[in-house]
């Protein structure tokens, strides 16, 4: 449906976005690891955050109704999800590029629910993705 | 953002050195959606994607449950908080609440 190929068509602008990312050689600086990984001296550190919401479209929700009671894999409500996911990471690694940070260390993905049910009368279903880390300047000298 | 203070969500605040703990500290804030970015949100939820007024909303209240976690440090004399943490629950159909807390102590 039309959902579908807008959905489709912001997952190919992240994956062209990603992809140009990549090519210029930018590196990726997101991590978890809770120290940071060199041990030269750190020059600055503050709290980086990213965040999107998503949701389905009505479509979807009504074919995931469907899908709630048959079982198995939702395949419609999956392109919003990881979109919403990659999206905030994306996000973040702009983020510390240009900001000009080194790394960002002990980054944490959390998904909540925004609205009350997934699927059924309630006609938005919204999803929320957050990522923040720990964003570190190492000193150049 | 922060007015000098130091936020990490790591154990210790990369290259400096802890020299007292104040303990738990948090700063919470319930939101409710306005009816009319909810109409918007609606709509847009007709084709899914990205529902801008709800992660506007979402980020402005953050940064408000944010605010109050560092005036809470604040007022017990901490210039860091580390290991902070955010949590988000919807309370009821329209609103959400985000909470964000941490440990608040002083670094040199």
């Amino acid at each position: 449906m039309f959902g579908n190929w807008h959905q489709g068509k912001i997952l190919n602008q992240l994956a062209s976005e990603e992809k140009a990312l990549n090519d210029s050689g930018a590196g990726h600086p997101l991590n978890n690891l809770s120290k940071p990984s060199k041990s030269t001296n750190v020059e600055s550190s503050t709290l980086v955050m990213s965040s999107i919401s998503v949701g389905p479209s009505w479509w979807q929700m009504m074919l995931g109704g469907w899908k709630n009671f048959f079982g198995g894999r939702i395949e419609s409500y999956d392109k919003m999800l990881s979109y919403g996911r990659r999206k905030v990471l994306h996000d973040m690694r702009v983020q510390a590029l240009q900001q000009g940070f080194d790394e960002i260390i002990n980054v944490r993905v959390e998904t909540s629910m925004v609205t009350k049910k997934a699927t059924g009368n309630d006609k938005t279903a919204g999803y929320e993705f957050i990522a923040y880390g720990t964003a570190i300047k190492y000193s150049r000298s | 953002m922060s007015q000098g203070m130091h936020l990490s969500n790591t154990e210790t605040i990369p290259g400096k050195l802890i020299t007292a703990s104040y303990g738990l500290v948090q700063g919470s804030t319930v939101r409710a959606k306005n009816a009319f970015k909810d109409f918007g949100a609606g709509l847009k939820n007709m084709v899914g994607g990205e529902l801008k007024a709800y992660t506007e909303l979402l980020q402005e209240s953050r940064n408000e449950a944010l605010q109050r976690m560092m005036m809470d440090a604040q007022s017990r004399g901490a210039n860091a908080i580390v290991n902070v943490r955010f949590a988000t629950s919807a309370v009821s159909g329209g609103a959400a609440e985000l909470f964000a807390y941490g440990t608040a102590v002083t670094v040199q």
